[in-house]
């Protein structure tokens, strides 16, 4: 199978050629690069590397950034004109589709936090802001997830000493702090196992079918199969 | 992992999805997931953990987020008038081209951006994706159908209303 030739090297139209380059050009600023180093706790690990990285990628090389033709702004303008006259989205609706690939041990986020109402949007678009708010760090999305994992990685301990009460009471804790966090899928997967410990096999292999139905692909989709099965 | 894969995941919530204003946040959970989990993470699997986590956080703010481009497209024109006509033309291109992806299933347009845009070859999509070779060559196939034909109707709609106008 030989891979055909990028668009950008097939003879693209005048539209075709100025939004791949203008999306190519659009990169993350250099802020929120900092943002999230301080939040992994990489903020002295000899600053941002990637932050005067252009793209790597094959279209990164090929265009000019920032050139934009005509032609786009004008189809823009006429789309926004159809939007106004049919409100309605030009998307179909989200498909269903298949699950996540797999992912080495976990399968992480179902869905992200909300993002805390505090952070100021960052303008990709534009390279790096000349307006700084420095350290906007973004304590409850950064402090919700670590507190999520420690919950998440508290239940596991317990399912792994066969501690089936104080796994469920710590899973009850994340779901009641954390509905549809962005580690539910794992904190159900916990759930069923410990539940399974318990003894109470007919509701842990109920559940283990469901999750099994809805997620056909997870990582975890072996580790319930067994469950599943009695 | 962070220097090496930051901006591809920042920019693939981008291309997927994710609002402006959301694609920081988002991005930064992804790390901040892989973080907890660092010591779970295959070496050598890193940017395959990374695709999996952001493909999820896509599909949530796809769930979240159906009213994106209408805000996007407002905040836009509030903030036009104080920003130079090329920053302004890029950005409504960028917004346009994201109108175009999203006409496309969430599966159609990663094998888009991850070939078109990010440079990935598709036997790299199917390693990443956890897809057969054959699927991911069907769905570029048909991803970039599907692009050429929405550009093309604008394109059309353009010279049409230009027609009318004259």
């Amino acid at each position: 199978l030989n891979d055909p030739k990028r668009l950008l090297e097939e003879g693209p139209t005048e539209l075709e050629r100025s939004l791949l380059s203008a999306v190519a050009a659009e990169q993350p600023s250099s802020e929120h690069r900092m943002r999230v180093r301080e939040a992994m706790g990489l903020a002295d690990a000899g600053g941002p590397a990637s932050a005067t990285r252009t793209a790597s990628s094959s279209t990164g090389k090929m265009v000019m950034v920032g050139v934009v033709g005509a032609g786009a702004v004008a189809a823009l303008l006429l789309l926004g004109r159809a939007r106004q006259a049919a409100p309605a989205p030009i998307a179909p609706a989200p498909q269903e589709v298949p699950a996540a690939p797999v992912v080495p041990e976990v399968s992480p986020a179902t869905a992200a936090p909300e993002a805390p109402p505090a952070v100021e949007p960052s303008d990709p678009a534009v390279a790096p802001r000349a307006t700084h708010r420095t350290s906007v760090a973004a304590p409850s999305a950064s402090s919700d997830i670590r507190e999520q994992i420690r919950l998440i990685d508290e239940a596991r301990s317990a399912v792994a000493a066969h501690d089936a009460a104080s796994a469920l009471r710590t899973l009850d804790q994340y779901r009641s702090k954390f509905p549809g966090g962005a580690l539910d899928q794992e904190a159900t997967v916990l759930r069923i196992e410990a539940l399974d410990q318990r003894g109470d096999h007919a509701q842990a292999a109920s559940m283990a079918r469901a999750f099994l139905a809805r997620n056909p692909a997870s990582a975890h989709a072996t580790r319930l199969q067994r469950i599943a099965a009695q | 992992m962070f220097n090496e894969h930051h901006d591809f995941i920042w920019r693939l919530l981008r291309r997927l999805g994710v609002s402006r204003e959301k694609a920081d946040d988002a991005s930064q959970n992804v790390f901040l997931v892989a973080t907890g989990r660092v010591d779970s993470i295959q070496p050598g699997s890193e940017r395959a953990f990374l695709f999996g986590t952001a493909l999820r956080v896509a599909r949530a703010h796809q769930r979240t987020e159906r009213r994106w481009l209408l805000d996007d497209e407002m905040d836009s024109r509030r903030s036009e008038a104080s920003k130079p006509d090329k920053v302004v033309e890029q950005r409504m291109a960028v917004d346009l081209m994201d109108r175009v992806l999203h006409t496309m299933d969430l599966d159609l347009r990663t094998a888009f951006v991850l070939f078109e845009l990010e440079g990935l070859s598709t036997p790299e999509i199917a390693a990443l994706a956890d897809i057969p070779l054959g699927t991911a060559a069907s769905r570029l196939r048909r991803a970039r159908e599907q692009f050429r034909e929405t550009v093309a109707q604008f394109e059309n709609e353009k010279k049409r209303a230009a027609g009318s106008q004259s």
